[in-house]
């Protein structure tokens, strides 16, 4: 459809300049400044990760234990990152259960020189942490001491301990 | 039905985004494991033992009593070993079951109360004449793991 434009006089030829191009689909001209903002926003979610390296073995029973009260300990080394203040927590107590059934002590705790903060608050051990990253830093010990008899019947027993790393509230 | 397809879904993203976010928490589990090795003991409450046969008796016996445990099955035996040259014949007898293995555990054999082994000479005849033989003889007992 073609359009037709009726031009008022001279003094008005930029307007007229103004509605041709309006027509033939250009920008109409602006101010020489303009700005607008907008919201810029990031959020980032709490976040914990938590990994046990390794299984861990308690030192084998020997037969000149027997009769004697010995301590059998294993340690695996704990890999601990968050982004916000958390609380590790172990159970203070592990059942081993194949040929009868034992009750090992467990215990988490900081490696390297400084205070431990790790405190006791059954029936979990726990350990918190500020922000960061710490690989390695962080031992996960089972060990049960006792006076070992023939009661104690050869073979190996098998249990599970879980670690549970979460924001604090 | 485009669109409402497309409006579902739209409505969906923003439940999403706008649902809170999960509690931040982790769990990892190791296994524990305790290896308790084979264990077991027996000993004889006494020194030796000593026959004595006197006023014409051709036998004579004595007893001793031994402690036994194991950590797993396990059995009894002896096997005896009359002093050298000592007339007359020998046996032995654990717990009343002769010279058969005797099969515990795991635990203490008779616990608190232990075992006995008795050794007996017999048909010593007065042609042996009179002496004594003290070296060479032995009771031995072991406990092992049951085959």
């Amino acid at each position: 459809m073609k359009e037709v434009f009726t031009v008022p006089g001279p003094r008005h030829g930029l307007a007229f300049l103004a509605v041709l191009l309006t027509a033939a689909g250009a920008v109409a001209p602006q101010a020489t400044g303009a700005t607008d903002l907008a919201d810029v926003g990031l959020t980032v979610h709490e976040w914990v990760a938590v990994a046990v390296s390794s299984d861990i073995m308690m030192t084998t029973v020997t037969p000149d234990w027997f009769g004697n009260e010995r301590q059998s300990s294993g340690t695996a080394l704990v890999d601990v990152y968050t982004n916000t203040d958390a609380t590790l927590r172990c159970p203070t107590t592990i059942t081993l259960m194949d040929h009868g059934s034992y009750a090992v002590d467990a215990a988490v705790s900081l490696l390297g020189p400084g205070p431990n903060p790790v405190y006791y608050s059954d029936p979990y051990w726990c350990l918190d942490f500020s922000p960061g990253a710490y690989p390695g830093q962080t031992t996960l010990t089972a060990s049960i001491k006792k006076v070992w008899t023939v009661s104690d019947i050869a073979g190996t027993y098998t249990g599970t301990v879980t670690l549970e790393l979460a924001a604090s509230p | 039905m485009r669109k409402a397809i497309v409006s579902l879904a739209a409505i969906a993203a923003l439940a999403l985004f706008a649902a809170p976010a999960a509690a931040a928490e982790d769990s990892d589990s190791c296994d524990v494991t305790l290896t308790i090795e084979d264990y077991c003991h027996i000993e004889y409450g006494g020194t030796s033992f000593d026959i004595t046969l006197s006023g014409g008796a051709s036998g004579g016996s004595d007893v001793e009593g031994f402690h036994a445990g194991a950590n797993f099955a396990a059995g009894i035996s002896g096997v005896l070993t009359p002093p050298t040259g000592a007339p007359g014949d020998w046996s032995f007898d654990i717990d009343g079951q002769g010279q058969a293995v005797i099969n515990f555990g795991p635990g203490e054999y008779n616990a608190g109360v232990g075992g006995t082994v008795t050794v007996t000479v017999e048909n010593v005849g007065l042609a042996d004449g009179a002496d004594s033989w003290a070296t060479g003889g032995t009771m031995e007992i072991t406990v092992q793991a049951t085959p």
